[in-house]
């Protein structure tokens, strides 16, 4: 059985509870070094990993950028299509003075022979027409055409009327489109 | 003792090596979003060269120029008598004008003599030509069975972007509706006399200085 030798002088003796507590935090040291150890270690190895996943990915995207730029005709072809396109529509929208002719057409062509227009001028909001009627029943009839719910006229404003014996009715009409 | 220089030892690797971490997280977090969005761009410049739409770069160059298309109108107008047995006089370009939005317009005045039925025919017809023009105002008088027509059309032009997108910029394909304005703008009727001016970019399908 082993001796417990001890030479130290009595009065330089550790008492028995400092002892547990010197114990205590020289165990509580040796935990706290490994915890630093595998902490630097888990931080250390963590920082590689990501360099190399950066690396990786810089690596892709400039041959990704490498890939594009061989494809710049492709893209410069796009921005041309859609800068045009929005341009285009952007011009398509603005009025025009054909939808008023065509609405104006849609009321002459039910005219009667006796009825004949002299002059026409159409923008895109508002047509004004000189018109000649042989008869009262060519007149009539014209202003009946007027009558029905789905003309594309918003109104229809008689501007001048006149009468002789020799040529008829001499009417201007204007016409603003709905 | 050597616990507190355990202590120091987590707080000074701690304060040193968490911002680096974080420093490279939110680098390799940039490159995964930037590698997605090159692979994208990618995808879309790859179909793209193999989309129809792609022939019809011209002919949209066409329809709407960069340069005043003065000559051109002139020309198609001629052209386009043709088509209604209709005759053209008096055709003068005006300046053009910088519109506010880039879209620059073009007036044109002219004059046309024939039937009611085809100066209002030949006035639909000159819609469908290209550069893309529209009937402005229009004024008919009619003389023993002939109808003269004065007409204000007004055609559009504008310049060319200047600036490619940087690499990094995603693009995005096109759209079902900008195809199908594409396809209309395909059916225009083309001038034939194109090739005549060299400015025309109908020929220019690259106008980035390549």
């Amino acid at each position: 059985m082993p001796d417990n030798l001890n030479l130290l002088p009595p009065e330089l003796a550790v008492s028995k509870s400092l002892a547990g507590v010197l114990k205590t935090l020289r165990a509580l040291s040796v935990i706290m070094v490994v915890l630093f150890l595998l902490f630097s270690a888990g931080l250390g190895g963590f920082f590689v990993i990501n360099n190399i996943s950066l690396n990786s990915l810089n690596q892709n995207v400039s041959q990704l950028e490498n890939q594009i730029s061989a494809q710049e005709t492709s893209e410069q072809q796009i921005v041309v299509l859609k800068d045009r396109v929005t341009k285009i529509e952007q011009a398509k929208s603005s009025p025009s003075a054909l939808k008023t002719i065509t609405d104006v057409n849609s009321v002459l062509a039910n005219l009667s022979a006796g009825t004949s227009v002299s002059q026409f001028n159409a923008n895109p909001t508002k047509a004004d027409l000189s018109m000649s009627f042989t008869t009262n029943a060519d007149l009539e009839s014209f202003i009946q055409s007027f009558s029905g719910s789905s003309l594309p006229f918003g109104s229809a404003v008689l501007t001048s009327f006149g009468y002789s014996p020799s040529s008829g009715y001499q009417v201007g009409v204007s016409l603003t489109e709905k | 003792m050597p616990l507190a220089i355990v202590v120091i030892l987590f707080i000074l690797v701690a304060n040193f090596g968490l911002p680096k971490i974080a420093d490279v997280r939110n680098q390799v977090s940039t490159a995964q979003n930037l590698k997605t969005s090159l692979t994208q761009k990618l995808g879309v410049l790859q179909s793209f060269s193999q989309n129809p739409a792609v022939n019809n770069v011209s002919a949209a160059s066409i329809a709407l120029p960069s340069s005043d298309p003065s000559p051109i109108i002139v020309s198609q107008l001629r052209n386009a008598t043709s088509c209604c047995a209709v005759t053209l006089a008096d055709v003068k370009a005006g300046s053009s004008a910088l519109g506010s939005s880039t879209l620059s317009t073009v007036g044109t005045t002219f004059q046309v003599v024939g039937t009611r039925s085809g100066v209002i025919d030949y006035l639909h017809y000159i819609q469908t030509i290209a550069p893309i023009s529209i009937v402005n105002s229009v004024r008919i008088s009619e003389s023993a069975g002939v109808d003269t027509a004065n007409v204000i059309m007004v055609s559009f032009w504008a310049p060319f972007p200047k600036v490619i997108p940087s690499i990094s910029q995603p693009i995005t394909n096109l759209t079902n509706s900008e195809i199908a304005v594409l396809n209309q703008v395909a059916s225009l009727v083309q001038p034939t006399v194109v090739q005549g001016f060299a400015s025309e970019p109908g020929v220019n399908l690259t106008p980035f200085g390549q």
